[in-house]
């Protein structure tokens, strides 16, 4: 990795970073949900400042380019991501389907008092 | 038949051209056959006169506070019999398709027979009933019981019929859970495999009045209404079987 890209990887991982810390402290974003972004930040800086740890890694697991490894996790990690996102949102939908019906009732029994 | 306290739960959403017209043939037969059937019309987020027609009229109702769909409207009506006691809630379409004359055929195996859940089925007996869908529409129901049968190994003729009665104890479980697409045979099938007494009575049911059909207003819905079905009636049959 040449010193350019390094610089410029560690710079936009560290915005991105300092993003969501921002919109945890604006309170737009649960810290549960944002751990995860957290981490992945954390984990490109890692990566970056200690190349061979991938190469090392790649070669472990029987890849035959560091990059192919990079793109299988990556994609890994989002479908996992999207998938919690579903579980999340159905969650949600259901909860507010409840409060949806408690509230309606509860209004048709203060009107009719 | 009498003690029994009968909650008639009516969802309807954009029903004005119909909903009074229900209401009304269920209290003229309350007049006429001295009985006492509640009713309580559960307006889904409707965006037509359904509101001001039914304050007008005083019909009892809970407005939901935004649109549900079929299935959380139909349960928000389940709550109700629940909070308030009922020991019987009969789901009935404020659409005029449902006739409140069958009314005691759908409460009488469960007040006589110990039966937890009955439903009001059009293709029971031959030439019972008037209206009888399309032809690919009961091609569709045709499938979703063969479904069912396979997976609950009951015999049921008309699983999308939205008419049924259902006993204190199925009140409590669709009160507490209650699909929200297309939740009438998926619900059957919960309740099936649960181990619950369920049986069909021959009902009549009209064409439309007026109003659209839930699942008939474009060529993906019927399909996506399908797989929906299939594949949550397999999914529901996994659960483990519970006997009371």
């Amino acid at each position: 990795m040449s010193i350019r890209l390094r610089v410029f990887l560690i710079v936009s991982t560290l915005i991105f970073i300092i993003g969501i810390i921002n919109s945890i402290k604006k309170n737009d974003v649960n810290i549960k949900y944002s751990l995860i972004w957290l981490f992945s930040g954390i984990l490109i800086i890692v990566v970056t400042l200690i190349p061979n740890l991938l190469e090392i890694l790649s070669d472990f697991l029987g890849f035959e380019l560091v990059s192919n490894m990079i793109f299988l996790l990556a994609i890994l990690l989002l479908l996992v991501l999207s998938y919690s996102f579903t579980v999340i949102l159905s969650r949600h939908a259901k909860r507010i389907r409840l409060l949806t019906q408690e509230i309606s009732i509860l209004k048709e029994r203060v009107d009719k008092k | 038949m009498g003690k029994e306290r009968v909650l008639i739960i009516i969802p309807a959403y954009n029903e004005e051209a119909n909903i009074l017209n229900t209401y009304k043939s269920i209290m003229d037969y309350n007049k006429e056959y001295k009985t006492n059937y509640k009713v309580m019309v559960i307006n889904d987020g409707s965006n037509d006169n359904t509101e001001n027609f039914l304050q007008e009229f005083n019909v009892p109702h809970i407005k939901l506070v935004q649109n549900l769909g079929i299935g959380g409207a139909v349960q928000t009506g389940y709550k109700y019999a629940l909070e308030n006691n009922f020991d019987i809630a009969i789901q009935f379409d404020g659409d005029g398709q449902h006739n409140v004359e069958y009314i005691k055929d759908l409460i009488a195996p469960i007040i006589n027979n110990n039966v937890d859940l009955t439903i009001g089925s059009r293709f029971l007996k031959e030439g019972s009933s008037k209206f009888k869908s399309t032809k690919i529409r009961r091609m569709g129901i045709k499938v979703i019981a063969f479904f069912i049968k396979i997976f609950t190994g009951r015999k049921i003729t008309d699983p999308t019929s939205g008419f049924r009665a259902a006993n204190k104890s199925v009140i409590k479980i669709f009160a507490e859970d209650y699909p929200n697409d297309s939740p009438e045979p998926i619900s059957f099938v919960k309740i099936a495999r649960m181990g619950y007494k369920t049986r069909e009575v021959a009902v009549s049911m009209n064409e439309r009045v007026g109003g659209s059909s839930s699942i008939t207003s474009n060529i993906w819905k019927p399909m996506y209404y399908m797989v929906n079905v299939c594949i949550a009636i397999m999914v529901t049959s996994f659960i483990k079987k519970k006997r009371r």
